[in-house]
């Protein structure tokens, strides 16, 4: 049965494992994934700890339908206590791993203390096993992944791996899979390896039971019909998700130069088609008919013939227009260099683009970066930058412990040219246009994020009456709605609709590509509802997943409040509202986000979500929800 | 007129949706262990082979089999195995030169592709065109006009270079 | 046209069906000493074990046979065959023939121990030997010989409940198709099963007066009920000799490729058959079940006016081994008839064992032992006699053209890093 997997607790300082069956209950009240995550971070750690000692707790987990017929069920969530933040961390990953998770048996892992030696665990079949990883610590995230299958003797093996910034602890290092596939966000790595867990292997031969396998071929036909005849899904098989920077990036609204102005001029050599050229193919993650991905192998220089897979749109956010950079090269190299170091390119692009902001200002000098150029437009030493944060060398160990620490450190109100929200880098979208986009960068849960509660489909001015028709269920909004991406009446219920649809895709394990992320015709709640049934045979309603989520959302609200959030977090940097976009179609021109309107939203947003104006869930919210009673260590 | 499934790697992604339709058609369950086509890769590569069997009009399995329990249909110009006679030695997995015939553990038989009775659910699933179950007599179109295409676009440029 | 094949077994059937297929008009007759239709050796072990029923064994009913308009005489010995005449000699009768196809098959070996010819112990080869196997079961029983027959033999014993001893006169186990270590992880699975294996030990003489009571080797004294004898086969050339027919120099009937004797009107194919290896080209007695059925497609096809060749036989063996499923091609690397010297790669994956078998940078031979999917692969890279730095090379640029052999078997060499 897809529901028969296990959750199991992994002891180690002891050297113990624990395994469960899940209980059904728990499935229809947080579905899986990163729904039950949240209940299972409130319920196992602590409040107050620090993020890198072994008093975190590491939650590893595939979504509810993963490994069934619902399409691309291949996501892996990913959760700790942030060393970033000092808030939720949470990260999501695509490939074969949560898959391969499944077939071994297991839905959930919660990794408690710290392993004396480095250690990978073994899951194989139902079995979990803490082995000796000092063969492969040091070694990068390819050569970790080929070494586990060599000793372990099956090539078949998928692991989530950490490379030397994990290793490192890089605050904002992150978990891979396979060649490029990213639990990118909030430094998961770096948690990791504070526990000395160089990886997690898993291989798999288990049934995954379908409840109605001839319905769900069926139904599930239909569904990737629907996600592949949109015109975005075939833009995005045919070019990834490099295309969002050709479309974004027109109108102004990709932050350049650190984000001193709003678009990267002259760019053609980094627009898509650039990358085309290089990309002999493309592929994407378990199940999924839209793969997303180029493939290709590094041009030139001292990584010629390297293959890789990507880049992703933020990878030119973060080597090129952050940076000011117009080489292609320069991204190529820097994708293979995140990707096998295992760091956020999120992040990493943007402490480095801050470091230039700060050399051109004269906050920093060549004695802080050893004599190294950090000037704009120097594509050396944007790649000098990520072997330097990687190994914590120099200006690099600095930058390594992410915006608000290195600022802290850096003094001199080097602060204020950072762009991040809750401690953690926005990636290289300039929503100063876009109110919509700007709420959900101050709300998101884990930080400053786009992933989370981003109304994308904000940006295609759609007729109001679609509108409607997709923000009208399955609970029903009266309120207004507005076709253009510049106003603010509406968006904060388009933003925590969203919120709601992300966190229900994470519950489940799919991929946000195949929902109303970037495309309007995508499935959602009713979809999920009968997909949910034909796989697994677990009966709920559009409005039960709606109610699953709304439930997480506010737990995950709970443990931030917790660890010291309030609502004066849920804000942006005053880049946002103090200096207008310069550059982009006219309309884009001379843009700032107005305080009092975004307070407005968000004291909206807050009502939503049935919390108080302090973003303090309700009493009556918590006794709705059943989770007034938190912790309840019913897991 | 018999259909073909038609392998075309190039295309391939490596979705492994293929593996998964086969599975729950056949078993209903998901299981990499019980599916007739699997995707061999090379991940470091960014190689991805679908590998079936190739119906093989003079199937080195069906000379193997010591029981004669492996046999060609016609009809549908498939290889198939009459359970009744089959012993389980795994002989035929030997000796197919594609590795294209699996042992289910489970069931505890040999499982090779039986093209679904006529509808294979891989090439229904298979949006990349990387599994197609054409008709026999176009099988190496594809290949011919882009092979042709090739031949006349250097013809045109030795023409050109001529001048 | 009039077609006699003499041997009811694959190799005679197979050219049978295949003459029909091809010519709807031709007579055929398959004549045949053995009193059943077409049954298959290879399950016996599977009968023997009560997995099967005795049905099973049968390839063939009387109605198989009528539709596909073959006739049959069982039961009845051919005395001569009279290639100048186009005759053979039946039970005091003569029958003539446009073409004859001999398919006689072969016999077991017995060795020329004392004792053998006591109640008791038997060889396997046909289904009135099984049934006398079973019939004669008692507490423990003896296997001489460790070939493929006599493993799963002793297998199937076992799993009736029997006390069963294999003993082998070499080294170890399966010593013609497995090197010493594939051999050995065999041998423990035997041992855990509660089979006692001996090896490095010579049978003697067979004790009993009239019916077998026990076995003497040259080390120790086993009391039991029964022997089973697996040491080998001998080609039933007999009548073809006396004919005329040429012979080859390891005892079995000479053919061209077109599986034609030195008659034009005379094929030969199966057991009785001489052949050249596929890989080496060297002669060879290769009497295996595939060799045969596919020598009787060949004969068939020319016999009925269509040219065919035959590449080669295969040493190909496949078994099961309480669920282990053990399997080997082409050369091992402990062979005394082998002079060339060969380098051995073997690779343990979580699905099982590997060795490979390298000369010259080809592939000679490999062994598995649980995952043999790879090994059709790897068998074809041998017939094909490609060598492994092609194959590397493949890998490494591109695969062109589209031939999944090479990945399969490119995969395995490539992960094994085996440099030229």
């Amino acid at each position: 049965m897809a529901l028969s997997r296990k959750i199991a607790y992994i002891d180690l300082t002891e050297g113990t494992v624990e395994t469960k069956p899940i209980p059904v209950k728990m499935r229809k009240l947080f579905l899986g994934g990163r729904g039950l995550d949240a209940y299972l971070m409130y319920n196992h750690i602590k409040p107050g700890i620090d993020a890198l000692s072994p008093d975190n707790v590491l939650f590893v987990s595939a979504g509810v339908l993963v490994g069934t017929l619902a399409s691309a069920s291949a996501r892996t969530h990913v959760a700790a206590k942030s060393p970033l933040t000092n808030y939720y961390g949470s990260t999501n990953m695509g490939g074969f791993f949560a898959p391969e998770l499944r077939f071994a048996g297991f839905d959930h892992l919660v990794i408690k203390g710290k392993a004396k030696k480095p250690s990978y665990l073994w899951i194989h079949n139902g079995e979990i096993e803490i082995r000796d990883a000092s063969k492969i610590w040091g070694k990068g995230v390819r050569d970790t992944q080929e070494a586990l299958r060599e000793e372990l003797g099956d090539h078949d093996i998928k692991a989530m791996t950490i490379g030397i910034g994990g290793e490192n602890m890089v605050r904002f290092a992150n978990v891979m899979t396979e060649i490029k596939n990213a639990g990118g966000r909030t430094g998961m790595g770096a948690v990791m390896g504070s526990k000395n867990l160089k990886a997690i292997a898993v291989r798999g031969t288990m049934d995954i039971k379908i409840a109605h396998p001839v319905e769900a071929l069926d139904y599930d036909k239909k569904v990737i019909s629907q996600v592949t005849a949109a015109k975005v899904s075939q833009e995005q098989g045919h070019l990834g998700t490099l295309f969002i920077f050709g479309a974004t990036n027109s109108q102004g609204l990709v932050r350049a130069r650190n984000f001193q102005l709003n678009q990267l001029d002259n760019a053609d050599a980094v627009e898509p088609e650039a990358f085309e050229e290089h990309t002999f193919g493309m592929t994407g993650c378990y199940g999924c008919q839209v793969h997303c991905r180029g493939k290709y192998r590094i041009p030139e220089g001292p990584y010629k013939g390297v293959y890789e897979e990507g880049p992703e749109y933020t990878s030119i956010g973060a080597f090129a227009a952050e940076p000011d950079v117009r080489d292609i090269n320069t991204v190529l190299v820097g994708n293979h260099l995140v990707n096998d170091y295992g760091l956020d390119t999120i992040e990493t692009g943007s402490m480095i683009a801050w470091a230039m902001e700060l050399y051109e200002k004269g906050i920093l000098t060549d004695k802080d970066t050893g004599g190294l150029d950090l000037r704009f437009g120097n594509k050396d030493a944007v790649i000098e930058m990520i072997h330097r944060i990687a190994r914590r060398e120099g200006l690099g160990d600095l930058l390594a412990e992410g915006p608000l620490r290195a600022a802290k450190k850096i003094g001199k109100d080097s602060v204020k040219y950072m762009v991040q929200a809750k401690g953690m880098s926005n990636l290289q979208s300039d929503e100063r246009p876009t109110p919509a986009l700007a709420l959900g960068i101050a709300t998101a849960s884990r930080g400053s994020d786009h992933l989370r509660s981003r109304p994308a489909i904000d940006l295609y001015h759609l007729p109001e009456p679609v509108l409607r028709q997709i923000y009208g269920q399955p609970v029903p909004y009266e309120g207004p709605l507005s076709s253009d991406y510049t106003d603010y009446e509406g968006k904060s219920w388009q933003v925590f609709w969203q919120e709601m649809c992300y966190m229900a895709v994470d519950s489940l394990g799919i991929c946000k590509y195949h929902t109303i992320f970037l495309g309007p015709n995508f499935p959602n709640f009713d979809e999920w509802s009968k997909l949910l049934y034909y796989n697994t045979g677990l009966e709920m309603t559009p409005l039960d997943i709606w109610d699953a989520a709304r439930r997480a959302t506010t737990l995950e609200r709970m443990f931030n409040l917790r660890e010291g959030l309030t609502r004066n977090d849920d804000w942006l940097v005053d880049r946002y509202f103090d200096e207008p976009t310069k550059l982009g179609i006219p309309k884009n021109i001379g843009r700032v986000i107005d305080r009092d309107k975004l307070h407005k939203m968000i004291d909206e947003f807050y009502g939503y979500q049935g919390w108080d104006e302090n973003g303090i869930p309700k009493r009556e919210t918590l006794k709705k929800m059943g989770i007034d009673k938190e912790p309840s260590n019913m897991l | 007129m018999t259909k073909t499934l038609v392998i075309d790697y190039e295309k391939c992604t490596g979705c492994r949706l293929c593996e998964m339709v086969c599975s729950v058609k056949h078993e209903g369950v998901n299981n990499p262990l019980r599916t007739r086509i699997n995707i061999a890769k090379w991940e470091t590569k960014g190689l991805m082979v679908p590998m079936v069997c190739r119906q093989c009009e003079d199937a080195p399995c069906i000379a193997a089999c010591p029981t004669n329990a492996r046999l060609r249909d016609e009809e549908l110009g498939r290889v198939i195995v009459n359970y009744d006679r089959c012993i389980g030695c795994k002989t035929c997995v030997v000796a197919c030169p594609f590795g294209s015939i699996n042992w289910d553990p489970y069931a505890r038989k040999v499982i090779s592709c039986d093209l679904c009775d006529g509808e294979p659910m891989c090439a229904r699933f298979c949006e990349t065109g990387a599994i197609r179950y054409i008709d026999s007599s176009s099988v190496n179109k594809n290949h011919l006009r882009e092979a042709a295409e090739k031949f006349l676009e250097s013809t045109k440029a030795a023409a050109e270079a001529a001048h | 046209m009039n077609v006699i094949v003499l041997g009811n077994g694959v190799a005679g059937n197979t050219a049978a069906s295949t003459i029909r297929q091809l010519d709807k008009k031709a007579t055929i007759t398959i004549i045949s000493e053995e009193t059943f239709p077409e049954y298959t050796a290879c399950a016996l072990p599977h009968y023997i074990s009560g997995e099967h029923s005795r049905r099973r064994l049968f390839l063939r009913t009387k109605k198989d046979y009528a539709s596909e308009k073959i006739k049959t005489i069982l039961g009845q010995k051919v005395t001569a065959i009279h290639p100048e005449s186009k005759a053979i000699d039946l039970d005091g009768k003569s029958l003539s023939y446009d073409k004859l196809i001999i398919a006689t098959g072969s016999r077991p070996v017995v060795p020329p121990i004392p004792g053998v010819n006591l109640a008791g112990v038997f060889t396997l080869k046909s289904p009135v030997d099984a049934d006398r196997i079973i019939e004669g079961m008692g507490k423990t029983v003896v296997l001489i010989g460790s070939g493929p027959i006599g493993v799963e033999t002793a297998i199937a014993l076992r799993k009736r409940g029997l006390k069963v001893y294999l003993i082998e006169f070499l080294n170890r186990i399966m010593p013609k198709i497995f090197d010493v270590k594939p051999s050995l992880m065999l041998r423990n699975i035997l041992e855990e099963k509660g089979i006692t294996v001996l090896t490095g030990e010579r049978v003697n003489s067979i004790l009993g007066s009239t019916k077998v009571e026990g076995i003497v080797t040259d080390k120790r004294q086993i009391v039991c009920d029964e022997v089973v004898m697996g040491v080998g086969v001998r080609p039933n050339v007999e009548l073809a000799k006396q004919a005329g027919i040429t012979m080859g120099s390891f005892g079995g009937i000479a053919v061209n490729r077109q599986m034609q004797t030195n008659f034009e009107d005379i094929y030969a194919c199966g057991d009785c058959v001489q052949t050249r290896d596929i890989a080496t080209g060297k002669e060879t007695l290769c009497l295996l079940w595939h060799n045969a059925k596919r020598e009787g497609v060949i004969a068939g096809s020319n016999c009925a006016g269509i040219p065919k060749i035959y590449l080669g036989s295969e040493t190909l063996t496949s078994l099961d081994v309480y669920g282990a499923h053990a399997a080997s091609f082409g050369r091992i690397e402990d062979d005394p008839t082998q002079e060339e010297k060969v380098t051995v790669t073997e690779r343990s994956t979580g699905s099982g064992y590997y060795r490979l078998i390298v000369s010259g940078g080809k592939i000679v031979g490999a062994q598995s032992i649980g995952d043999a999917q790879d090994m059709g692969a790897l068998l074809y890279a041998l017939i094909k006699r490609e060598s492994l730095s092609k194959i590397n090379q493949i890998i490494e640029n591109k695969p062109l053209p589209v031939n999944p052999l090479y990945h399969r078997a490119a995969r395995h060499l490539a992960l094994q890093s085996i440099k030229e």
